[in-house]
């Protein structure tokens, strides 16, 4: 089967230190969670609920100094992890969000599930990006590498990538090195 | 200025993590007592013959008459909101922090604000610091540290005898029993009390809360993340009986099919306690903050997690021993503790003491008198 993008965001995600997921699956994000589940090195752990995900994640970003990912799926799912993401932002730790999202075609029609996220998690992120073309994946880098704090990495990093199906795109990580990736995808 | 001011005081927060060393030294030059925010507890306290505890509502030891009475306030990687119990103009204040908005965010900072990490400025001053030999200013706060641990311990020392349990008593009991490396996490609320004033940090120790956002229900998903994080080391979370039922419940079924060595402690006092406490603070009658549990041990072992219901004050120590000692998943001790356990701060402001008396003298209006005569029953030694 060939690689999707998927498929990229974990490479980059497990190069970046990150060894576990919380969350919940569900329709946006299964295209992630199949490929998480190729990846095999990135344990995910389903949780009952979103918000629990990501005081978890907290947690563990804030005390192993490691970027941790957390998911939810389009809409509820999604809202579901808000608040524990400010309290990542305000504790200094960090935690990727990937969120599910609509199709491209439904986006801004008021459908089902639908919300525009970077309103939604302009509070609780240090970044946001909607990513709805596999063409995004190729080469961008992290833009805003010299904000990054390298000391021990405990700066807060947040953000929520988007997609759709399995066709959406992944940024790749700062070429710095010592920064966490500053933008993710999912589908 | 360091040299030129009579009396030096130090406020440290989460940006000493790495620093501690520099902090002690500058701090045993200067003669300076040491306080922390809640974050920077853990990494200033522990071993530390200067330390002289938290200002705050959280606030113990004489942190708040160190930094309000000293001529000059170092401010040390440390953004701690409450602008009311940090000093005004009349402290001088040299703030370092490596967030530029953080500088005189929270208080006026009339001397000098500067933009960077702890340690390294620090190292950077230290050869130039003169060592001081009066220590007066220091004893001081020292001696009123030492009083306010005394006042702290009494519930702690008359917990054996007490029932419904001391909150008090059974943190100071889970301190002595925990590991030297446990990591503890609390739940916003009354467990954040429990856990600023009767656990003590160690180099090893780690203590976490929602310490800036003070989101409810934390605790629990807190310490679940951890000990994915560090398979077998001790993790316990102080949950509040609101924030248990609120998000820690149902995920605890995903701590049993992990097997999780996580140890809840439940603080069951049937109520949002610290709501009921700022209620009581504004001088309102405390409403919407009551609400009736059930017997959580045995929810908990109805979910496949170990339940130890601790309700006799005799108990605390077995069943907390027994909690520690469980290795094969998450355990819930549900204690049944006193609700009428209030929580001053060690600097109480006047409004809140009006705010006290307002509430009971409405309380008693409204028909509330055996809940005013438990409060002051159950706190004598703290009113």
């Amino acid at each position: 089967m060939a690689q999707t993008v998927a498929d990229l965001l974990w490479e980059m995600l497990e190069k970046a230190g990150v060894q576990r997921c919380y969350g919940i699956v569900g329709d946006a994000l299964n295209p992630v969670i199949d490929a998480l589940h190729r990846n095999g090195n990135v344990d995910f752990v389903h949780v009952r609920h979103e918000e629990y995900g990501v005081f978890a994640a907290v947690a563990d970003a804030y005390f192993t100094g490691r970027p941790v990912a957390v998911c939810g799926t389009a809409g509820p799912g999604v809202t579901h992890l808000f608040n524990g993401l400010i309290d990542a932002t305000k504790e200094g730790a960090p935690v990727i969000a990937i969120a599910g999202d609509v199709e491209r075609s439904l986006i801004d029609t008021a459908a089902l599930e639908e919300l525009n996220p970077y309103k939604f998690f302009d509070t609780a992120s240090l970044y946001v990006g909607r990513i709805v073309d596999p063409d995004q994946a190729l080469g961008s880098h992290c833009d805003s590498h010299n904000d990054c704090d390298t000391q021990e990495g405990f700066d807060g990093d947040l953000l929520a990538g988007r997609c759709r199906g399995d066709r959406c795109a992944v940024r790749r990580l700062c070429s710095c090195g010592t920064c966490y990736p500053r933008a993710s995808s999912c589908g | 200025m360091i040299e030129t001011a009579g009396s030096v005081a130090i406020f440290g927060g989460d940006g000493c993590r790495a620093a501690r060393d520099e902090v002690l030294e500058l701090a045993s030059k200067l003669k300076a007592p040491v306080g922390y925010s809640f974050r920077g507890k853990q990494w200033l306290e522990y071993d530390n013959p200067q330390a002289v505890g938290m200002t705050g509502l959280l606030g113990y030891g004489g942190a708040y008459s160190a930094i309000h009475d000293a001529q000059l306030l170092l401010m040390l990687g440390t953004d701690f909101p409450f602008s009311e119990f940090l000093p005004g103009d009349d402290v001088k204040k040299v703030q370092i922090d490596r967030e530029p908005s953080h500088i005189g965010r929270r208080t006026h900072v009339d001397l000098v604000g500067l933009v960077g990490d702890i340690k390294s400025t620090l190292a950077s001053v230290l050869p130039k610091v003169r060592e001081r030999s009066d220590a007066s200013f220091l004893e001081k706060r020292l001696a009123e540290t030492r009083d306010f641990y005394e006042l702290m311990n009494h519930y702690v020392e008359k917990g054996p005898g007490l029932k419904p349990i001391r909150p008090e008593f059974l943190a100071a009991t889970l301190c002595q029993l925990a590991a030297d490396d446990a990591m503890f996490f609390a739940d916003t609320g009354t467990p954040c009390m429990w856990l600023a004033r009767h656990i003590k940090g160690s180099a090893n120790r780690r203590l976490f809360g929602s310490f800036t956002w003070a989101s409810m229900a934390n605790a629990a998903p807190n310490a679940f993340g951890a000990q994915l994080a560090f398979p077998g080391r001790q993790t316990i979370a102080l949950c509040g009986d609101g924030g248990f039922t609120m998000l820690a419940l149902g995920d605890l079924l995903t701590q049993v099919e992990r097997r999780t060595q996580v140890v809840q402690i439940v603080f069951n006092n049937e109520s949002l306690n610290f709501v009921n406490i700022e209620q009581q603070e504004a001088g309102m009658v405390p409403f919407g903050v009551n609400f009736k549990n059930p017997n959580f041990a045995r929810v908990a072992e109805a979910m496949g997690a170990k339940g130890i219901r601790l309700e006799e004050p005799g108990d605390v120590k077995d069943a907390l021993s027994e909690a520690l000692a469980y290795k094969d998943g998450p355990v819930v001790v549900d204690a049944v503790v006193d609700r009428f356990a209030l929580s001053l701060p060690s600097h109480v402001p006047l409004h809140t003491a009006q705010g006290y008396t307002l509430s009971f003298a409405k309380q008693v209006l409204t028909g509330h008198m055996d809940s005013v005569i438990k409060s002051i029953e159950h706190n004598v030694r703290l009113i």
